[in-house]
């Protein structure tokens, strides 16, 4: 059990975004880059800074947040790598946090849905995928196992309603949509030359979902292809169970593992 | 002064403890050969994957029931060698020494191994150094730490990608230079005499390629299970191999006049080579060789090489950077920033 004023840092490797956050004295500052190629010294001169800014150091912290992947398998190696290290060296436990539910929660946040699609792009065809829906505690909760498969081939429970988020949108969006049975060209179809976030606006008010009963098949009315995974919303994620000290989610370092989803060869 | 080591440049996860007085302190090594033997070769994302299972359950074993706070510096492989792999160990110690708050260090690969025979009490250069393993055939002049001077190199495949690519003709498993000695010792020297690569040729540099290709021709020669023929083909690649490597440094030991030889890296552990060499011995020049289990990757090596140029005054990285091509030429000697 930690108190409220837990002193947490959380860390994001796994895409081409690099992030990092830390939770001191109950507020969150956050580091943000799209800095490909170089987290391996961007993640330290982010959490340098933070300390920097905070006044905190690493003998305050009480535990590690990390994005577990799915990802980049260098990029999560890389976050898993800097988990362990400092996680022994300094005794904390560590949390891994899903890279697909971190987006899922900021896009649930930012379009106020009730349930989402992350599709990340996983590069040779394939994105990496999960279906999350949010909980009575504001929080993503997966709603089906995470996996990873070529677009036309993610598995859409029937009558799935909420919204899509994560880079595969950008790279193959019109497999996805496919594999959504078209849900998207049906939410555009209710607001003919709008785009379907367009659609929404002017409902204030109204649960987003709501606007969509009625659709037949299903209905995904937004998709926001620009959410990266964000070291501020796993720090979110992951706080609650370090403040309940939360057995299930809570690992020691040496567990500090990357999460693939894809086999090596 | 106690410097942890830490490699992950390949497929060797190593780490190791070494104590400017006391030596090596403790180490362990988990050796991924089981892993990438039925591929015939280093798989690169199955190594990565790998060292970051491996790595804190090595550093427990090593440390046993000492803390990290008798630890007073962390030296990893910067490079060269597979980047992932790389990343992953160097992230790994780099975030230890960062989050106590000691000095972390970047080693070069192949500078651990030319410095690994201090370890065993051999003075510190300046030595010639042949550089052999599955990645690098290379005779060095190793002038002072950090001061390295490439005298030659292999034109094709290093000798221990050579002897793997050679075992894997024979049906041999990987990695081929333990079973290609293994095999050998039953064959009969003078049914085949391959001719020793490059000997016409004046210089230092190396080549395998062709010798490869003789083992080929030779193996067509025999039936398919002709184990004899099998295990003369093998003397006859070793024999030329070794005689290769022998010979340029008989030659860069004559044109130096440079009194020491120091024999590094995997294919340093082969039997013939060690007798071979230890031949050029004698009339004032010293062959040196690495212990067996110094021969092969390993984190000792790295906590040495570390501790050797944090002792000699070197500033510690602020920032894990490695490179997967690094030549040994463009080390530079200890300094302070």
């Amino acid at each position: 059990m930690f108190p409220v004023t837990a002193t947490v840092l959380a860390i994001d490797t796994a895409t081409e975004a690099c992030s990092a956050a830390l939770h001191c004295g109950g507020t969150v500052r956050r580091r943000f880059e799209i800095a490909p190629r170089r987290h391996n010294t961007l993640i330290f001169e982010m959490c340098e800074s933070l300390f920097e800014e905070t006044g905190a150091g690493l003998g305050d912290l009480d535990a590690i947040v990390f994005g577990r992947g799915p990802g980049a398998f260098t990029g999560v190696r890389i976050a898993a790598s800097f988990a362990q290290g400092v996680g022994y060296a300094r005794g904390l436990p560590v949390v891994p946090v899903s890279d697909l539910r971190a987006v899922a929660q900021a896009a649930m946040e930012r379009h106020n849905a009730a349930s989402a699609l992350v599709a990340m792009d996983a590069r040779m065809g394939e994105v990496y995928y999960g279906c999350f829906r949010r909980g009575e505690d504001g929080l993503a909760a997966p709603a089906g196992d995470e996996g990873v498969a070529p677009p036309e081939q993610v598995p859409v429970a029937a009558g799935f309603r909420g919204i899509c988020a994560g880079s595969a949108w950008r790279v193959h969006r019109d497999a996805l949509n496919k594999a959504l049975g078209n849900a998207l060209e049906k939410a555009q179809a209710m607001a003919p030359g709008t785009t379907p976030e367009r659609a929404l606006e002017g409902a204030p008010g109204t649960m987003p979902e709501r606007a969509l009963e009625g659709v037949p098949g299903g209905a995904a009315r937004i998709c926001d292809e620009d959410l990266l995974p964000d070291a501020a919303v796993m720090l979110q994620l992951a706080l609650p169970v370090i403040i309940a000290g939360d057995a299930n989610a809570i690992v020691e370092a040496a567990n500090a593992l990357p999460i693939y989803l894809r086999s090596p060869v | 002064m106690r410097v942890l080591g830490i490699e992950t440049s390949c497929d060797e996860t190593g780490i190791g403890l070494v104590d400017s007085s006391a030596g090596v302190v403790a180490e362990a090594l988990f050796s991924q050969v089981g892993i990438h033997r039925p591929h015939g070769g280093v798989v690169p994302e199955l190594a990565a994957r790998d060292h970051v299972r491996k790595l804190l359950p090595l550093l427990r074993e090593t440390l046993g029931a000492r803390e990290m706070d008798e630890v007073d510096a962390v030296a990893y492989t910067a490079g060269p060698g597979l980047i992932g792999a790389l990343l992953t160990g160097a992230v790994f110690g780099h975030s230890l020494a960062w989050a106590l708050g000691k000095p972390a260090i970047g080693v070069h690969h192949l500078e651990a191994h030319l410095l690994a025979v201090m370890l065993q009490g051999a003075p510190p250069p300046p030595y010639l150094a042949l550089l052999v393993s599955g990645g690098h055939t290379q005779l060095v002049a190793a002038h002072d730490i950090g001061h390295y001077e490439l005298l030659g190199d292999t034109l094709d495949d290093a000798v221990g990608e050579a002897f793997d690519k050679v075992a894997r003709m024979l049906g041999l498993g990987y990695p081929g230079g333990p079973e290609i000695q293994r095999l050998a010792r039953r064959g009969r020297a003078r049914r085949f005499e391959f001719p020793q690569p490059m000997a016409r040729r004046p210089g230092l540099d190396f080549s395998f390629s062709g010798l490869k290709t003789r083992a080929l021709q030779t193996l067509r020669h025999c039936g398919d299970d002709d184990d004899r023929c099998h295990a003369d083909i093998a003397l006859a690649f070793e024999m030329a191999a070794v005689g290769s490597l022998t010979e340029r440094c008989r030659r860069a030991l004559g044109q130096s006049g440079c009194k020491r030889l120091v024999a590094a890296g995997g294919v340093a552990a082969n039997a013939r080579l060690r007798r071979e060499l230890a031949k050029l011995g004698g009339d004032g020049v010293e062959v040196i060789y690495p212990e067996m289990k110094l021969c092969a990757d390993n984190g000792v090596m790295i906590a040495n090489a570390g501790l050797l140029r944090l002792q000699a005054g070197q500033t510690p990285d602020p920032l894990p950077q490695v490179r997967a091509r690094w030549p040994l030429t463009e080390l530079q000697p200890p300094r302070a920033a």
